[in-house]
């Protein structure tokens, strides 16, 4: 065993050591430019009881950290029959996916020249008042040890770059953006810059031509981007199941019951981001919606024993600084066997609202969405933007007024907010889907 | 090199952080934590170098140096020879026993009194000490303590239950217990309002977050960058009467009405604590840090980050609604209103127009909270909200504290569900 652990409680470890850098170019002038390395740890110790749990920054105090919060705990010789501790796997593995193309190993300069090149994109488009280019990235080598024997070691990585942008033309102004994300560094930027200049069009359009929406009840079809968020927040929050640990919150969760219609899928899946979570268990994809029907929800050790069922690897932590609580990992629609395209959603569509992109969206028994770029759709066309505040509807209803789905498929990423817990990485996305009677101002 | 400029800051914490579930402590998280940065000033260019625990300050020194290199734009001066300490931590001091003892006698209130609720989240004791230092003569010093709460009410009998976030520098079980009853009472009872009225909005604003719905369009217009490029709908209106008479923003670095930092992240302080964004309706400046400042010869208002890892960046916090001196039942004068607990997130579109959903709300008369409401939505725009149909701020709040800002405008009231 890595440490010496207290007898008759539980213990572990989880040690993330970090590189991050980020890197931006503002109006030809390098704004940021900066990569730092660190380590810190987690440490839990649990009586049965209650957790008792701090967070390092200096490794060395590991062990000292254990034997001092140990001391505040009540030692149970019965810890072994505790459910909580019975959900908690002694996994032995190394899994290191990011050794040959580490991020670490790219030169800082190197970086700083991509995304200079990346600058030449809003550069030569003469309507741009302002942009950033940006690059940020980030490895975590992560290090799990229990007093149960678990032993692990993995990784984690993901890049970012893009463009934020300010446009101006006939008085009227907008800022947009343009995202790529990857978990490789990216060393063919073509496409990028391409696709930044498409993304420039779009917004100017949208900045010469949107109009208020007459507020009311539409028929919206969320993009590929849009879907994501839907699935996030409009279900994947309420599948967090320390939410359902309340027994008003569990009336409507009730698993095999109808909620949309056959062929909605929505599926968490841990293992596209990490093959362990921060209690150490094994990630996987769990079907929250299965062909309309609700068949799961996401759990870390605590929640799996209340529910009297297994973990699914969703106990994640933002840094060490942080515990481990129930968060989604990839959580997106499944095309499932749609053979329908977006367009054929758009045209078979009288009137309604397509939904581009987003601002952010939340939920409670009510999700909402603030569209970014949107669409007004009459008659099966797209024929003019619309300026919205914003769409919502009650969660359930909105399931239940699923009409359709298209089989594009997009995995975005983004950043999640959970209690004190905001800025968490995740992954969101899936196929186009098209609900109806939903709110709209 | 020529003229070099060595500055650091350093952020210290320590933390007790009690995690709450269904009216059980289940968690005692303790941590004790240095971040360092280290930047360098030369010839309009900065580098930065930064650490978390252990740190060799030589090291990450030549590190910041060496990024000089890279020619990284910073064209604004180091704050120069002011020294200045402000110590807050007197304030509230207490032992992890006195905070467990305190939160558990509170959990035990609520679940003798009010046994459909119970309570999850957290509890955070938090010492912090911040120093900004530097070569031309600057030595800035923060030290506070303060504890934070952040916790949702599962109710038995609703799916959505209130919350309850505040900062506050003291703590006992009577007055916590105190303000979580106020709505564990009300919440029980169903009220109704007429769908389609125009009625008194109480908006619970606490940092950050709430900056970007309420004051989101302040956020995106005020913004210096935004301001200066000729992209911010106050551009030509410096000067003019916007807003009410009664309406007056300003971002304050009086500790103890802020629970900030009193310096930036440049080390800007500012005369008597506070700087104007909105003046009595007349709009008087846009918010920037020194580079935008200087950039576009504008006011500085102190509104550069504090962190630890990136260059200062602006910043809209922390940002306040000028108090009325009057209670909410003066300002309310007899009228219903609605305390809009929980929004859904709706934001304001370029031309000012705000819709947001209502998750959670209740009715309140001034002087009681009457009972919660069904899902609503409220609308209105940014000028009409802090013009014409703008209330005020209260001198007391519903929660009794002051990190929770209390703003009142009147909106216009759609009914769009049921109770939940």
């Amino acid at each position: 065993m890595k440490y010496t652990y207290p007898e008759d409680l539980y213990t572990d470890v989880r040690i993330e050591n970090v590189f991050e850098t980020s890197i931006t170019y503002s109006m030809d002038e390098i704004k940021e430019c900066n990569e730092m390395s660190y380590s810190g740890a987690f440490i839990r110790i649990y009586d049965g009881k209650r957790w008792y749990c701090s967070s390092v920054s200096d490794i060395s105090d590991i062990q000292s950290k254990i034997d001092t919060l140990s001391k505040l705990t009540d030692k149970n010789p019965k810890i072994a029959e505790n459910k909580i501790y019975g959900k908690l796997l002694p996994h032995k593995d190394k899994c290191i996916v990011y050794s040959e193309n580490n991020v670490s190993k790219i030169d800082l300069a190197e970086k700083a020249k991509m995304v200079l090149e990346l600058s030449s994109a809003p550069k030569q488009n003469k309507l741009i008042n302002s942009w950033d280019c940006f690059y940020r990235d980030k490895y975590v080598l992560k290090e799990f040890y229990s007093s149960k024997g678990a032993d692990l070691n993995f990784d984690i990585q993901y890049c970012d770059t893009g463009c934020w942008f300010a446009l101006s033309e006939m008085k009227k102004n907008i800022r947009g953006s343009y995202r790529k994300q990857s978990k490789e560094y990216f060393t063919d930027i073509s496409e990028i810059k391409k696709s930044i200049e498409e993304e420039i069009n779009v917004y100017r359009d949208f900045m010469l031509n949107a109009e208020p929406i007459k507020p009311g009840k539409y028929t919206v079809i969320f993009g590929p981007y849009a879907a994501g968020t839907f699935a996030h927040e409009c279900f994947g929050h309420k599948s967090e199941s320390d939410y359902l640990m309340n027994e008003e919150a569990r009336k409507n969760w009730v698993l095999g019951k109808k909620i949309s219609i056959d062929g909605l899928s929505i599926i968490d899946n841990g293992e596209i981001i990490m093959p362990y979570d921060d209690e150490g268990n094994k990630t996987q994809a769990t079907y929250l919606i299965k062909n309309g029907i609700l068949s799961g929800q996401l759990h870390n050790s605590n929640s799996a024993a209340f529910f009297d069922m297994e973990p699914t690897g969703n106990a994640r932590a933002m840094t060490y600084e942080f515990e481990p609580i129930v968060r989604m990992t990839a959580t997106y629609i499944d095309a499932g066997n749609s053979n329908k395209t977006l367009k054929q959603l758009i045209e078979e569509t009288d009137e309604g609202i397509f939904i581009e992109n987003i601002y952010q969206g939340n939920s409670s028994t009510t999700f909402t969405i603030t569209p970014r770029i949107c669409y007004y759709i009459n008659d099966g066309k797209i024929c003019k933007p619309i300026l919205v505040s914003s769409v919502s509807a009650n969660i359930w209803e909105a399931l239940m007024n699923v009409s359709d789905i298209a089989n594009e498929f997009v995995l975005n990423d983004g950043y999640c907010g959970k209690i004190d817990q905001s800025g968490l990485y995740t992954l969101s996305g899936g196929a186009s889907i098209k609900v109806k009677e939903m709110g709209v101002r | 090199m020529s003229n070099i400029v060595k500055e650091t800051v350093s952020f210290k914490t320590d933390m007790t952080k009690l995690c709450v579930e269904n009216n059980e402590i289940s968690k005692i998280i303790k941590s004790k934590d240095e971040k360092y940065t280290v930047r360098v000033y030369s010839d309009k260019k900065i580098g930065i170098a930064s650490a978390i625990g252990k740190y060799d300050k030589n090291e990450l020194f030549r590190k910041a140096k060496s990024l000089l290199d890279y020619n990284i734009s910073y064209r604004a001066e180091p704050t120069e020879n002011i020294t200045k300490t402000v110590d807050l931590s007197d304030s509230l001091n207490m032992t992890d026993e006195y905070l467990i003892k305190t939160t558990s006698e509170a959990m035990n209130l609520i679940g003798k009194n009010h046994p459909e609720f119970l309570l999850s989240g957290h509890i955070k004791f938090l010492k912090t000490d911040t120093v900004l230092k530097n070569d031309r003569n600057t030595l800035l010093n923060y030290l506070d303590n303060t504890i934070d709460f952040y916790l949702e009410y599962k109710c038995k009998y609703s799916k959505d239950g209130p919350f309850y976030v505040d900062r506050k520098r003291g703590y006992n079980s009577h007055d916590f217990y105190g303000n979580l009853s106020k709505f564990c009472d009300s919440h029980a009872v169903k009220s109704e309002i007429e769908d389609g009225s125009v009625m008194p909005v109480i908006f619970l604003i606490y940092p950050p977050l709430a900056f970007r719905r309420l004051f989101g369009f302040f956020y995106r217009e005020l913004d210096g960058e935004e301001y200066g490029e000729g992209m911010s709908a106050f551009c030509s209106k410096k000067g003019q009467k916007v807003f009410g008479e009664n309406f007056s923003l300003y971002v304050s670095r009086d500790s103890g009405e802020s629970y900030a930092c009193f310096f930036d992240g440049e080390g800007t302080t500012l005369e008597n604590d506070r700087h104007m964004f909105v003046e009595n309706g007349i709009f008087k400046s846009p918010y920037s840090g020194k580079v935008i400042a200087k950039k576009y010869k504008l006011p500085l208002t102190s509104s550069a980050s504090l962190n630890y890892k990136s260059l200062p960046r602006t910043e809209f916090s922390p940002v306040f609604v000028k108090s009325s001196g009057k209670t909410l039942e003066d300002l309310l004068d007899g009228r219903k209103s609605i305390i809009m607990m929980e929004d859904g997130g709706g934001l304001f579109t370029s031309k000012g127009h705000y819709s947001t959903p209502v998750i959670l709300s209740y009715l309140y008369d001034g002087e009681k909270i009457l009972g919660r409401l069904p899902q609503l939505s409220v609308s209105s725009n940014v000028f009409d909200m802090f013009g014409k149909d703008f209330i005020g701020v209260p001198s007391n709040t519903v929660f009794g504290g002051t990190y929770m800002q209390t703003v009142v405008t009147k909106m216009k009231v759609n009914i769009t569900g049921t109770h939940t």
